[in-house]
């Protein structure tokens, strides 16, 4: 079977993969390079800490299964931690970090209370707040080096006979035998099936190819697909795990530079205009992290970037055929990160034998139909700890 | 449809680049191109004024208009020196294709790379300020030393600075100059005529384990360049 995979993030990475290991014959299409769009701007948390809805909690933790998993079999260089997280809660945050690791708890889900001293070691080279008064500890948690994992994903499914070309798509249509796909400069390649995962682009492609996959796109001011990434130049910064404390969270880099984000101040991101060096944002933001630094005289550099959030009208995967005998499979979600690994799988489960997959039945395009776009909910910002 | 003015100065540019009208050659007059082709004066003047504008053509007064001597004139020493195409000849380039595929599947062969190791490959065609081709570049990475190389702006890509850049270990660089023929794939890219011969130079990367991280062929066009070595008397 030929199948075309519109979209060379993680999650096309990924699932390109999985159809050209199993034999399929599998021409991946981006319009810029491997992993360039939100997959190269991500905090990149392995996690299913704050999921309520009980389907995507499931499909997360699956997700983070799937990273051990992939880690063992896939070659190439180390993408995948699985340091563990540790979240830090001051009086004012600590009912609601109780809350969550007893909901967690009650799940199953593996969420400990640790001591000061126990955290210590597992978070190496910052400094626990003076004004922490409880610290969850979810062992089961970790990171990716997002680069790092699409390479891996891209060049396993180059080895099986993969190809990834270079071409901005237009639309796709369903025949009656084939699908079709356009790109910009008049090229028009055929397939038995397409995979639509062109991340927070893949509504308009989908509308583009009369189908409707609703996500959120406004890139406005206080827009919930906004989120602000810090990139910590300072290599004296080790740190052991994904920390979440009340005014910032750190992820190690694994080489690459520490990824912090403060979610509060998201909301006054403007994205045509990243906070520049000394601005008020740049300011919190370094002022917040020296705070942590074993030696608050250092002022590290942080190089400020935006990330823009693939993010689906209603939070959840979007997963599936849009109809019945239709030839575009299509697939966005938020979190790639943590699912990219198991959407990949199975994705190509449902793609090459036709099976509807359990995990995935909650997540078809099918729920939106006949709503219209202003009767869905709003997505609220993410705010608090593991919300993002 | 291209204008009348503008069939009439394809039709000669095409005698200029495959070298029927050779540098130097008369060009038909004003009158001559009227005749011919049942044009008015002013398209007939239109035509030998494009040609000039572009570089082609010469306009002598009172002695007509002449083929110029487009042909770049290449120094061998240089062009064998590694740094040739970090500074570049002017003009753009125009990307044929861009991929990530099996290393057996590329357009070239990566010395010593295993069939199934995944390399960038990178096919673009060079062309000069009056946009004729000049040559068509293939580059071949592996994609473990340059994963990111395709997001870059590719039409402004200059592979070896930007293997420096990222740090990638260099060792050697070698060059060749491999005498070839056009096939017409290459022919017709590069608007010259199958089974003419030309110059193909040929740079290889290794990185000081003796493992090739790139390699890159320039085909240059038929008659598009003149190669010497000089040398102080």
């Amino acid at each position: 079977m030929k199948v075309i995979v519109v979209g060379a993030g993680v999650l096309g990475a990924s699932v390109a993969r999985s159809l050209s290991r199993a034999g399929e014959d599998v021409l991946l299409l981006d319009r810029k390079g491997p992993g360039a769009g939100t997959s190269s701007t991500t905090f990149a948390w392995t996690n299913s800490n704050r999921k309520p809805d009980p389907d995507y909690y499931r499909l997360n933790l699956e997700g983070m299964a799937e990273h051990e998993k992939l880690a063992r079999e896939l070659p190439g260089e180390p993408a995948y931690f699985r340091s563990g997280g540790l979240q830090f809660a001051d009086t004012d945050s600590e009912p609601w970090l109780v809350q969550n690791v007893e909901r967690l708890r009650a799940l199953g889900y593996p969420a400990r209370w640790v001591t000061r001293a126990e955290a210590a070691p597992i978070v190496r080279g910052i400094r626990i707040p003076d004004d922490t008064t409880a610290i969850a500890h979810f062992p089961a948690e970790g990171y990716v080096r997002p680069d790092r994992l699409v390479q891996n994903l891209l060049a396993d499914a180059v080895r099986h006979g993969a190809v990834l070309s270079i071409g901005e798509v237009l639309s796709i249509s369903d025949g009656p035998d084939r699908a079709s796909v356009t790109l910009a400069d008049a090229t028009v390649h055929t397939a038995d099936r397409v995979v639509l995962a062109a991340g927070r682009w893949t509504d308009d492609l989908a509308a583009r190819s009369g189908i409707d996959v609703p996500m959120i796109t406004d890139t406005g001011r206080g827009s919930p697909i906004i989120g602000l990434l810090g990139y910590v130049r300072f290599p004296a910064l080790d740190i052991g795990c994904v920390v979440h404390t009340p005014r910032l969270n750190l992820r190690p880099g694994a080489g690459l530079p520490v990824v912090v984000q403060a979610l509060d101040l998201n909301p006054d991101v403007d994205p045509s205009r990243p906070p520049a060096p000394g601005s008020e944002i740049a300011t919190a933001i370094t002022r917040r992290l020296t705070a942590l630094l074993p030696d608050p005289a250092q002022t590290p550099d942080i190089d400020l970037r935006v990330g823009l959030r693939a993010l689906p009208a209603d939070g959840n995967t979007i997963a599936g055929y849009p109809a019945e005998h239709a030839r575009t499979y299509c697939l966005a979600s938020h979190g790639g990160i943590t699912l990219a690994p198991l959407l990949g799988r199975l994705v190509a489960t449902e793609i090459v034998t036709g099976e509807s997959q359990e995990l995935l039945k909650p997540f078809r395009p099918s729920r939106f139909a006949g709503m219209r776009r202003s009767d869905l909910p709003a997505v609220p910002r993410p705010v608090m700890l593991g919300e993002q | 449809m291209p204008t009348l003015h503008e069939k009439i100065r394809r039709e000669l540019e095409d005698r200029i680049h495959a070298g029927t009208l050779a540098p130097g050659a008369k060009l038909p007059t004003e009158l001559e191109l009227c005749e011919q082709y049942e044009v008015s004066r002013a398209t007939a003047q239109r035509v030998l004024n494009d040609l000039a504008d572009a570089g082609l053509a010469v306009r002598r007064r009172r002695q007509g208009t002449f083929v110029a001597d487009v042909r770049q004139q290449i120094n061998l020493l240089s062009y064998a020196s590694p740094d040739t195409h970090v500074k570049g000849v002017p003009g753009r380039h125009e990307v044929l294709s861009a991929r990530i595929v099996r290393a057996a599947d590329a357009v070239l062969e990566l010395p010593g790379a295993e069939d199934d190791t995944a390399v960038v490959e990178l096919v673009r065609r060079k062309l000069d300020l009056h946009d004729q081709p000049r040559t068509i570049e293939r580059h071949v990475v592996l994609f473990s030393a340059a994963p990111e190389l395709l997001n870059e702006d590719l039409a402004e890509l200059v592979s070896l600075s930007y293997l420096r850049d990222r740090g990638v270990s260099i060792d050697r660089i070698r060059v060749y100059l491999d005498p070839v023929v056009l096939d017409e794939h290459d022919a017709e890219l590069l608007r010259s005529e199958a089974g003419t011969p030309t110059l193909r130079r040929r740079r290889e990367l290794r990185a000081p384990d003796g493992t090739a991280i790139e390699i890159v062929t320039a085909l240059i066009r038929p008659g598009a360049a003149e190669f010497f070595v000089e040398f102080p008397a």
